[in-house]
């Protein structure tokens, strides 16, 4: 049976989830919640931390397919898809930097895919910018810079944002590009 | 007061980066999760759908073929896959607007933005198990209810007239626009 609804321009109907009230009815047992939450959240950090021991090596890995992705769009003067190639190997480093234990790496790579992202005329797109941020996320991983105290990085990290932001600001201009 | 049997649930988890894949598993592991499979890209992804008929799809949103927005959309059709009610967690590090809109309008059941944490992680499974919202059929979208609360000052036109219950839709009946 379904509901006939007053707007005919955008009918909409409702029906109960009966596959989530099945999955709720046979994954809900009683006891008590939070403690079996704190308990479940526990585990997998500490199952998060016995990981954590291949983290640099794995950060090592992203950090040449980034080197490698830029190098290949550099060289093809940034076409389309080796530039897609690039921002992808920059956001998947984005996407897993901070749970690797290098925020400052999340950081720069945000800032990269920004600039990829955001830059109206990809052929403007600056080559220098572009090694500073992968060469940053380099020197970051090279030195095992992790946490979020580390001054170094921390001031690399603002330094190529504020530049990119600067940067994006004049080419996103309304009267032109200011350069 | 409930807890979750994580020991009860099935996931495939859909990311083409072998390590995000590790470490989602791992969380689950540790939450009391057996059966995990994994996919690394979205035609994997709907296969294993298929195959394990998981309780709980995460995905991330790009990867190669097709990306976990389309992913959501193909497993919402009932024409296209079996399990249109399926939950999906979308596992993203997109964090901007634009992409969390697209994953709703998909019918994603969460989001979730990296970099993920096993609290994070936790708070949506716990979501999905325990609040299992009412579908909605428009005509161009099927899916959980994307309304998360009543609006009392809402004065628009009520689109909605009916309650949940009386509308039981046998979804292999539902069909979507293009």
């Amino acid at each position: 049976m379904q509901a006939q609804l007053q707007d005919a321009d955008t009918p909409s109907t409702c029906q109960v989830n009966e596959a989530g009230i099945k999955l709720r009815d046979k994954c809900l047992k009683p006891g008590v919640e939070n403690d079996a939450a704190q308990q479940a959240i526990a585990n997998a950090e500490k199952a998060l931390d016995k990981l954590s021991v291949n983290f640099d090596e794995w950060m090592a890995t992203e950090s040449k397919n980034l080197t490698a992705a830029r190098d290949a769009a550099e060289a093809a003067a940034f076409s389309p898809d080796t530039l897609g190639v690039l921002f992808q190997a920059a956001h998947n480093l984005k996407g897993q930097a901070s749970t690797l234990g290098y925020p400052f790496a999340d950081e720069i790579c945000a800032s990269l895919c920004r600039l990829i992202d955001k830059i109206p005329d990809k052929s403007r797109l600056p080559l220098v910018l572009v090694d500073q941020h992968v060469d940053a996320v380099r020197a970051v991983v090279a030195e095992v810079a992790k946490g979020t105290d580390n001054p170094k990085a921390s001031v690399l990290a603002k330094r190529l944002q504020d530049v990119t932001s600067d940067f994006l600001a004049q080419e996103n201009a309304p009267s032109g590009r200011l350069r | 007061m409930a807890k979750i049997a994580f020991d009860e649930l099935r996931f495939v988890v859909a990311d083409d980066n072998a390590h995000m894949r590790r470490i989602v598993r791992t969380l689950l592991r540790a939450f009391g999760s057996r059966e995990i499979y994994e996919a690394e890209d979205g035609a994997s992804g709907l296969e294993a759908v298929e195959a394990y008929s998981p309780d709980i799809l995460i995905t991330d949103i790009t990867m190669p073929i097709f990306d976990g927005i389309e992913l959501t959309r193909m497993i919402r059709n009932p024409e296209g896959c079996r399990h249109p009610f399926l939950p999906i967690v979308v596992l993203s590090a997109y964090s901007e607007k634009k992409h969390v809109i697209a994953a709703r309008d998909a019918g994603a059941t969460e989001f979730l933005c990296k970099p993920v944490s096993a609290t994070a992680l936790y708070r949506r499974i716990q979501n999905v198990v325990a609040n299992p919202r009412d579908f909605i059929r428009t005509k161009s979208y099927f899916g959980p209810d994307r309304r998360r609360y009543v609006n009392s000052n809402y004065s628009g036109v009520e689109r909605r007239t009916a309650p949940p219950g009386e509308n039981i839709v046998d979804p292999n009946q539902v069909q979507l626009e293009a």
